[in-house]
């Protein structure tokens, strides 16, 4: 049941960014909370779960927005697939190697929408993806990945203690 | 092996649905699979952005509240303020008044006048002194005489007892030991006004003869005479209240209410060429 914690809050990140969140930005932009969450359970628990999870939620995140359906699904995917490959294979201090991390979902995600972008010739998209908002959105986004990752797994050891004294 | 195939399948898998979705939700509107998942989530959206609403309209109840609370004292104060302003206008407004009475009443009197202000009254009855804003600076002189003009009328109110740099006490005419030489403005009968201290019968006029008790009526007005040279002639002090004649004295004895009301006395005028002429 643990395992899908981390997916299921980004759904809920995702549902929250809509309502709740939505008034707040910074410098017009908010960090991609959910790309820290999804590159958090892609490095825990490996490419496939790390896809799957990325899939749904960016699914999620489409009937969430105006993209096309399973625009964010493929992005996410990437992410996980790619941020699957560094489990067990990352592992240091609490600050750099969420950072390093996360840079490397950001790099995913901006060559992922950039191909989609061009092979479904979606409009607009192209200007969106080498902006300053979007600059501004990295920034926040390495800025906000050590304390989220330190959170999720505060959280998690909290959650798999109790589960493991249950059974 | 196994694992790694499975996985690569599920990426192949992922990626060809995530390209196919992406391609038929492009070409039309409302994509089946699409509306499922989202009328899915809405529920969600809708319970989280009616949780929302409910925290955000407290926490703006909650400012709005404590900002109609400091409006509410902010107002009281105000309302405090303007009550304040409103009697001090009030108070201002009555002053200016008597302070316009007054200065129509120096413009008009003959003599020079100085204006002075009581600012103290003794606290005991023993000599029920009173004390004023002018003193020697001012050209106050010991044994100078003291009128007031009150509700439109003038009247003599005292002399000057001592006088300090800035201040003078002031001995009223019903005083203890106060005299004033009198005279009866319509018999023309004089006399001699005695303050008594006491506040039913403050004045009286003695060695007024007993032959005119028939002339002298309730409520005749009484002056000074003149004849002493400490007030000047025709001064209204008082009206006649009561007359009677003792079987033991040669004289009437003449109740008399001064003109002036000591209990209502704020401004006093000093007449600069009274007085004796003592120094202290």
């Amino acid at each position: 049941m643990t395992r899908y914690i981390v997916p299921v809050l980004a759904a809920i990140v995702a549902i929250l960014e809509t309502t709740w969140l939505s008034e707040l930005s910074i410098f017009g932009t908010r960090p991609d909370l959910i790309l820290i969450m999804l590159t958090f359970h892609a490095h825990n628990r490996g490419v496939q779960r790390g896809q799957i999870a990325g899939f749904v939620v960016g699914l999620v995140e489409d009937s969430l927005s105006a993209s096309p359906f399973g625009f964010f699904g493929l992005v996410r995917m990437s992410q996980g697939a790619i941020l699957g490959f560094t489990k067990g294979s990352v592992s240091g201090d609490a600050i750099f190697s969420p950072m390093i991390l996360v840079t490397v979902a950001v790099v995913v995600r901006t060559i992922v929408t950039f191909v989609i972008t061009a092979l479904f010739s979606i409009d607009g998209l192209f200007d969106q993806v080498f902006s300053i908002t979007t600059l501004i959105e990295v920034l926040l986004t390495l800025v906000c990945a050590p304390p989220i990752f330190f959170i999720l797994r505060l959280f998690l050891r909290r959650i798999e203690g109790r589960s493991r004294g249950l059974s | 092996m196994k694992s790694s195939r499975k996985t690569a399948i599920t990426t192949i898998v992922l990626v060809i649905v995530g390209l196919v979705m992406i391609g038929v939700s492009g070409t039309q509107t409302g994509f089946y699979p699409e509306r499922i998942v989202r009328g899915v989530l809405s529920g969600g959206q809708r319970f989280f952005a009616a949780i929302g609403r409910t925290v955000s309209g407290t926490v703006r109840s909650v400012g709005e509240l404590r900002q109609l609370r400091e409006d509410y004292e902010g107002l009281l104060d105000e309302l405090e303020r303007y009550q304040r302003l409103e009697g001090n206008i009030a108070a201002l407004t009555a002053e200016n008044a008597r302070l316009r009475e007054q200065l129509g009443f120096v413009a008009r009197s003959e003599n020079p006048l100085l204006a002075a202000r009581v600012i103290a009254k003794e606290s005991g009855s023993l000599f029920s002194s009173f004390t004023i804003n002018r003193g020697r600076r001012h050209g106050v002189r010991a044994d100078q005489a003291l009128i007031a003009f009150i509700g439109g009328r003038e009247g003599l109110v005292g002399r000057v007892a001592e006088v300090s740099g800035g201040t003078a006490v002031i001995i009223p005419v019903f005083a203890p030991g106060s005299y004033v030489a009198a005279r009866l403005e319509r018999s023309r009968y004089e006399g001699l006004l005695q303050g008594t201290g006491d506040e039913n019968d403050p004045l009286v006029m003695r060695y007024v003869p007993r032959r005119g008790r028939n002339e002298i009526r309730y409520d005749d007005l009484i002056a000074t005479s003149g004849l002493q040279s400490m007030y000047p002639p025709d001064l209204p002090v008082g009206r006649v209240t009561r007359v009677t004649a003792p079987s033991y004295e040669t004289s009437l004895r003449i109740s008399v209410e001064p003109v002036v009301d000591f209990s209502r006395l704020e401004y006093v005028f000093v007449l600069i060429n009274s007085g004796t002429g003592r120094t202290e």
